[in-house]
């Protein structure tokens, strides 16, 4: 993900009039408003077999885009789509007529019943994930269906309802207009919230829920929230849909429906909203220009979703992306190398002062200057520290009091107590298996534990992970649990997940606050990956990182959330040795001024030798030393349960 | 009570199908990680084939039957290879799409070759019921039963007894580390989807009598032995085959002591209490340690 | 060169999946595209509007044909399931249509003009016969909308209502189609509610005695008219069990031990041909050879015999047409023999004989129009005048006024001997 950052949110006096017009102007929503507003125009002379055609596709995107932010964006499967699409349908069908407004008060209510169906429909998938998500949903939405029958009142039953017209205040509307304002409502709306803090939560618990856990994301919140929003979105499709039909029958909403609404995502494009767009026009559009082969149609329409699915696994965006990408390619290419060419106005901005390198080999012509093979080593940190940003917060005693965690019939941590004063660093180590992973879940929360782990006067004991992330606990992890797709600045302010304060309808709305919040996050995310000699790299993708600049990229994260206790568990792993020494130099650097709890989890002894001022060895879940480094090294039982003597 | 237990007999029967279609869709599930949406008009296809060989060249049913498996079989390969293996570690919803594009075309296919109307198969050897008392115990049913526990045997003994039984396990349980072994996953791939397939056949050609040879006639029989696969976590062959079993009886007591149009609504919603309650399987008795 | 990058870009694809996940959302793109959504928007529907000739504005004046109408051909569409589950019906319909339109045609079809027949599959899916009435009306410039099958038919009201064109004898058995009364919809088959009511008052008036009547019924639009309509009768106090099936059922033995449990003399059926015979068949597995079955109008074809075999002998049904292999009726014969020489080897069920009989009809209105002109009002206004039009004994006598679009209110009873349907009554309406 990346924001935007216009020139004129830099509110510095010397931003002109003409500056910000041209921010605006290049900026996505007023790109999408206009564009929209040709398609109106346009459609709006077409007859009336090619209107209805692009209304269909208008009103689809908006169902598709209630499914990009819930599968694409926060990972969950629904094969129930249909279900909310019937709520949709069955309030435009029994409150058209019924009342002046028409239109608003149909899509009002429709979203208030999907919200509420939506948030049952979400419980199931905390405890779901995965295929039996997509079974639950299927399950969900076939006996939706069946309900449907029964609910004669409501919806006719089997006998089905018809739908008045598409009315409002007294006054008729085109199917067209009421969809392109639909759409344009629901784009921006979703945009607001994709870019603000709730869709970096939702790409967060995407692609690594421990992490999001880690920095205080709630993730079982934001996952019913993303179920209720898909589902309000899909309702107001279905408003339209219902205007669309005029008759609906329960037959109607079946699984293949809400199957080809998820079709119409994955293969659109299921993490942009574009995609939303580009999959309704593919499967309305497919069909009608299929009609003078419709003897074939099922063969031509599979054979399209089999090469788009195998070829172009990111769906027709990413065809897009792909062409788009070549030809800037081919037209780079055809400048000469070294020179420095003054910027063209890009359609992004990028990070202040820094050129990127858009994923392997995108060059710009303004980054000639820049290496852009991503694998070179980039080892420089900076060499001054001075802080202009917060990177942490003051410690507290931590105090750990016969902590226990067992699995199953196997004790992994035995009755570990220890205590540590503030702002102190400390080092944990011992043999593979000796359960310091462990017992740093077990102080995260991130699994059971027995016994008391306190920090200051906090009792973090039986508290959940975000909670503990609240109160300032902060981590690496072996294995990165980085986000797959994401950038360095995406997970610095997925750290600073917390500090972000503003509520869903203003982010919805994306009032000045929210700007003003947004904005002062990005400053400070540039700023800690300066510090951490990220900022070279700050819009790449992590996946294409080297190593040791993911390391980086994960404690860039936990430093982003100002941890209090800050637990780092081997830093060092897998870096060449002054690499190793430069990064933890570094970020004890950062923390000590703020006097900033850390326990570090190594193998590396000189390491620790160096930078700890005091080591607990752990050996079969069970402290077997603890001291000065100095003695704990020399110790023999120490070196017994390193080499198993 | 002679007619609650007609109904248990029924319930049986219909769920010792759905036993079957869901043991096919676990061993696909288990190696491709894939839901093969294509089933049902897979095992369709091959109806048409039995339709085609007894019916319209005058073969026997047993030819027709074998002749429909075989076809089956090089249906899945075919599947396999062009739908599947592309798509080696895909997301679920890509591979799910595949098998969904596989259904369209083969839908198409099948309406091409023989048209839109009704065949009928004739039923296996004869055809005549069973009766015990004023029970009736439909034979086809009772093929059904022998087949779906003959195959539980012979696939528990292939996993167990053979190498190619063993190159599965490993893969289903990781594949990247079983590649590492030498499993092929191509090999694994191909023969996996070759039984299911031919599972799928053997169904058609049952289901023929019963729910007579036309577009879609094996859709429902598919959607229920989905859930029965749900039912034994995905990952039990045999809890399938008993998830099948209970979605039968449930469903026949359903529908004779609510009304129709709950009844189908009421195994869905036990199948729902039971992913929420064991999400490993409620027929499960391996400790999960499942890739999802 | 362009193509080397694209297809190493495509080889990258398939090796390392994971990584080109375009999971990032790229801004420029996305205003790129944005800007192109239009583009795209237009290509789409804009690409099919190219031949399009503006049909938009209708009645003619005078001395204008209406659309659909050459100096040679009149175009008549069809919007009706040719693929997925309901397609063996819609095919039927269509091939009924396109048979009739030959015969008609080698007698010179009406008007001057031949008749030309445009099918689209709408896949009896809502949406999609929305845009295919629309397709219909718009690129093939239809004169009118023929033969539909299904209730799907009901969301096209608004459209032809609007656009004014005729919506032709559809086979649909909902309500909304005739009440209240859409000025360009024309119906010859009555609804599933009139045709059980007509049969339980044939039940209670032929069959004296006492009897136990079981419902069994399609959870859907006409299942539970049926079930209405047949209480309305006289033998509605008969009914001593009522079961319904969904479209999905698989099996019929809960329902059916259901009511051998109520001891039920009679048991009426109301689904296609094929559930027909499926229920049949299992009744019979089930003993229940001693009830007398009752079929719906839709179980009426040569299909439940072949399906079913001996467990359909003895069958009633309640029949909007003579059967279609009943070449005793005239009308049938003339089916039958058009079939033989245009399409031999296809063996028509009911729905194409609804086609051929709606076709007379058809043909009648059109050669009723009034002035040189071929106009959809003027087809209206002619339809509107046809009293006790006869389709040589296929269906009861077919009239039409200005409140009154339903066509027929009468029904026939049919019983299958010998492996074929043989008719039982003439043509019977309600009795109260």
């Amino acid at each position: 993900m990346r924001e935007t950052r216009s020139p004129a949110l830099s509110a510095t006096a010397d931003s002109s009039f003409k500056d910000r017009l041209l921010a605006t102007v290049r900026s996505p929503v007023f790109i999408g408003a206009v564009a929209l507003g040709i398609v109106w125009l346009v459609a709006s002379g077409f007859k009336s077999y090619e209107q209805f055609v692009v209304s269909l596709v208008l009103l689809h995107a908006v169902i598709g885009i209630g499914l990009v932010l819930l599968v694409g964006v926060a990972g969950q499967l629904s094969l129930g789509q249909a279900v909310f699409l019937a709520v949709g349908c069955y309030t435009a069908a029994n409150l058209a007529g019924r009342s002046t407004i028409g239109l608003p008060l149909e899509l009002v209510v429709a979203v208030v019943v999907a919200v509420a169906v939506g948030m049952i429909v979400g419980l199931p998938s905390l405890r779901l994930s995965g295929l039996l998500l997509a079974v639950g949903t299927l399950a969900l939405g076939f006996a939706g269906q069946q309900l449907l029958y029964l609910w004669t009142p409501v919806t006719g039953g089997g006998t089905g309802k018809t739908v008045p017209a598409l009315r409002m205040f007294g006054s008729k509307l085109t199917l067209l207009g009421a969809s392109v304002v639909v759409l344009g409502l629901s784009l921006y709306l979703v945009f607001n919230v994709i870019r603000g803090r709730t869709g970096r939560a939702l790409h967060a618990l995407r692609t690594s829920d421990t992490a999001a856990r880690s920095v205080g994301i709630e993730v079982e919140r934001r996952r019913v929230f993303a179920f209720a929003m898909s589902a309000a979105l899909t309702a107001m499709g279905g408003v339209l849909y219902g205007h669309a039909v005029n008759y609906l029958s329960p037959d109607n909403f079946s699984i293949e429906l809400s199957i080809k609404l998820v079709i119409m995502v994955i293969i659109g494009g299921q993490r942009r909203l574009l995609g939303a767009v580009l999959g309704a026009a593919f499967v309305i559009g497919v069909p009608e220009q299929f009609r003078a082969f419709q003897d074939y149609q099922g063969i031509l329409y599979g054979t399209l979703l089999l090469v788009i699915i195998i070829f172009a696994p990111g769906g027709i965006v990413e065809v897009f992306d792909r062409t788009v990408a070549l030809v800037r390619r081919s037209v780079t290419s055809l400048r000469a190398r070294r020179v420095t060419v003054p910027a063209t106005p890009e359609l992004l901005l990028k990070a202040a002062g820094q050129g990127s390198t858009n994923g392997k080999g995108n060059g710009h012509a303004s980054d000639a200057h820049v290496v852009p093979d991503a694998t070179a080593e980039i080892i420089e940190l900076p060499t001054e520290v001075e802080t202009p940003v917060v990177v942490s917060a003051p410690g507290f005693p931590l105090v750990l009091d016969e902590v226990g965690v067992r699995f199953g019939g196997v004790v992994a941590v035995r009755d570990v107590s220890l205590e540590m004063p503030a702002g102190g660093v400390l080092g944990l180590i011992g043999p593979n298996g000796a359960g310091k992973t462990t017992l740093f879940n077990a102080i995260c929360g991130v699994v059971p534990a027995t016994g008391r782990v306190t920090f200051g006067d906090v009792e973090l004991t039986g508290r959940s992970v975000r909670k503990r992330a609240l109160e300032g606990v902060g981590r690496t992890f072996q294995n990165l649990s980085l986000h797959e797709g994401l950038t360095p600045v995406d997970h610095v302010l997925i750290g600073r997940h917390r500090f972000y304060r503003y509520n869903l309808a203003s982010e919805m709305l994306r009032l000045p606050h929210v700007i003003r919040s947004e904005r002062e996050g990005r400053e400070e995310a540039e700023a800690l990956l300066a510090l951490l000699g990220l900022a070279d790299v700050a819009n790449e993708r992590v996946d294409d990182l080297p190593y040791g600049t993911q390391k980086r990229v994960d404690v860039a994260r936990a430093l982003a959330s100002r941890p209090r206790l800050l637990l780092l568990d081997e830093p060092a792993a897998g870096l060449p040795h002054d690499e190793a020494d430069a990064l933890i130099d570094h970020v004890l650097e950062l923390t000590r001024p703020q006097g900033t709890s850390v326990v570090i989890i190594e193998h590396n002894v000189d390491l620790v030798r160096r930078v700890c001022e005091r080591l607990v060895v752990l050996a079969a879940g069970e402290v077997i030393a603890d001291g000065a480094p100095r003695e704990i090294l020399e110790a023999r039982v120490v070196a017994e349960a390193y080499l198993g003597v | 009570m002679s007619s609650f237990i007609q109904l248990l007999v029924s319930g049986l029967e219909n769920g010792i199908a759905y036993g079957l279609v869901g043991l096919a869709l676990v061993l696909i599930f288990q190696t491709s990680r894939a839901l093969n949406f294509a089933q049902g008009t897979m095992a369709a296809f091959c109806g048409y084939v039995a339709f085609e060989l007894i019916v319209t060249r005058g073969f026997s049913w047993v030819i027709g039957a074998i002749g429909a498996t075989i076809v089956g079989a090089v249906l899945g390969l075919g599947v396999e290879r062009i739908a599947i293996r592309p798509l080696l570690g895909a997301p679920l919803l890509s591979l799910v799409i595949a098998t969904l594009a596989i259904d369209a075309i083969l839908g198409n296919v099948t309406q091409r070759l023989w048209g839109a109307d009704v065949k009928n198969l004739p039923a296996p050897m004869g055809g005549d019921d069973w009766n015990v008392g004023s029970i009736v115990i439909g034979r086809t049913y009772v093929i059904i039963a022998i087949i779906t526990l003959t195959l539980l045997a012979l696939i528990a003994y292939m996993l167990k007894h053979t190498r190619i039984g063993l190159a599965m396990r490993a893969f289903a349980d990781d594949q990247f580390a079983a590649e590492l072994q030498g499993v092929k996953p191509q090999t694994v791939s191909r023969t996996v989807w070759m039984i299911s397939a031919a599972i799928g056949g053997i169904t058609g050609v049952l289901f023929g009598p019963l729910l007579f040879v036309q577009l879609g006639y094996m859709s429902p029989i598919f959607i229920k032995g989905f859930t029965a696969a749900v039912l034994g976590g995905f990952v039990s062959t045999s809890g399938a085959v008993l998830g099948g079993l209970l979605m039968g009886v449930l469903e026949a007591l359903a529908v004779r002591y609510t009304s129709a149009s709950i009844a189908p609504m009421l195994p869905l919603l036990v199948i729902l209490v039971a992913l929420l309650v064991r999400p490993t399987g409620v027929f499960n008795r391996k400790l999960a340690t499942r890739r999802a | 060169m362009i193509i080397v990058r694209l297809i190493s870009s495509v080889r990258e694809a398939r090796r390392g999946w994971s990584r080109k996940q375009g999971d990032t959302v790229r801004k420029r793109t996305a205003r790129l595209g944005l800007a192109l959504l239009a583009v795209l928007a237009l290509a789409l529907a804009g690409c099919a509007s190219e031949d399009a000739v503006d049909t938009g504005s209708q009645a003619a004046s005078s001395g204008e044909s209406s659309p659909g109408v050459t100096d040679s051909e009149i175009t008549f569409g069809m919007a009706t399931p040719l693929t997925g589950n309901a397609s063996s019906l819609g095919i039927d319909g269509q091939k009924g249509a396109e048979v009739f339109i030959k015969w008609l045609n080698d007698q010179g079809g009406t008007n001057g003009r031949k008749w030309k027949l445009v099918a689209q599959d709408d896949g009896f899916d809502l949406q999609k016969k929305a845009t295919t009435v629309q397709y219909l009306i718009q690129q093939e410039q239809v004169f009118g909308i023929w033969g539909d099958v299904g209730s799907t038919a009901v969301s096209a009201l608004p459209l032809i209502n609007e656009q004014k064109v005729p919506y032709l004898f559809p086979y649909a058995l909902a309500k909304q189609m005739i009440d209240p009364v859409q000025p360009y919809v024309f119906m010859d088959v009555p609804m599933a509610d009139m045709q059980e009511h007509a049969l339980s008052d044939w039940i209670a008036d032929n069959e004296p005695g006492d009897h136990k009547i079981g419902l069994l019924t399609l959870n859907s639009a006409d299942g539970g008219d049926a079930v209405s309509g047949f209480k309305a009768g006289k033998a509605g106090k008969y009914v001593v069990g009522e079961q319904q099936y969904e479209r999905t059922a698989t099996s019929w033995q809960p329902q059916l031990v259901a009511l051998r449990s109520a001891g039920v003399t009679d048991i009426v059926i109301h689904g296609s041909d094929v559930w027909t015979a499926k229920i049949l068949t299992e009744a019979k597995g089930l003993g229940m050879t001693d009830v007398q079955f009752y079929g719906s109008s839709g179980s009426v074809t040569p299909q439940v015999f072949a399906l079913a075999g001996d467990a359909a002998e003895g069958l009633r049904a309640v029949a909007i047409n003579a059967p279609s292999t009943a070449t005793d009726v005239p009308g049938v014969k003339e089916f039958t023999d058009a079939f033989a020489k245009y399409e031999p080897g296809y063996k028509p069920g009911v729905f194409a004989l609804h086609s051929w009989s709606s076709g007379l009809i058809l043909a009648a209105g059109m050669k009723g129009i009034q002035g040189d002109t071929v106009t959809r009002d003027g087809l209206v206004a002619s339809l509107e005048k046809l009293k006790d039009f006869d389709t040589k004994g296929i269906t009861a006598p077919v009239s039409f006024t200005k409140d009154n679009h339903e066509g027929v209110d009468k029904v026939m009873l049919v019983q299958g001997k010998g492996g074929q349907w043989v008719t039982m009554t003439g043509f019977i309406g309600t009795t109260s």
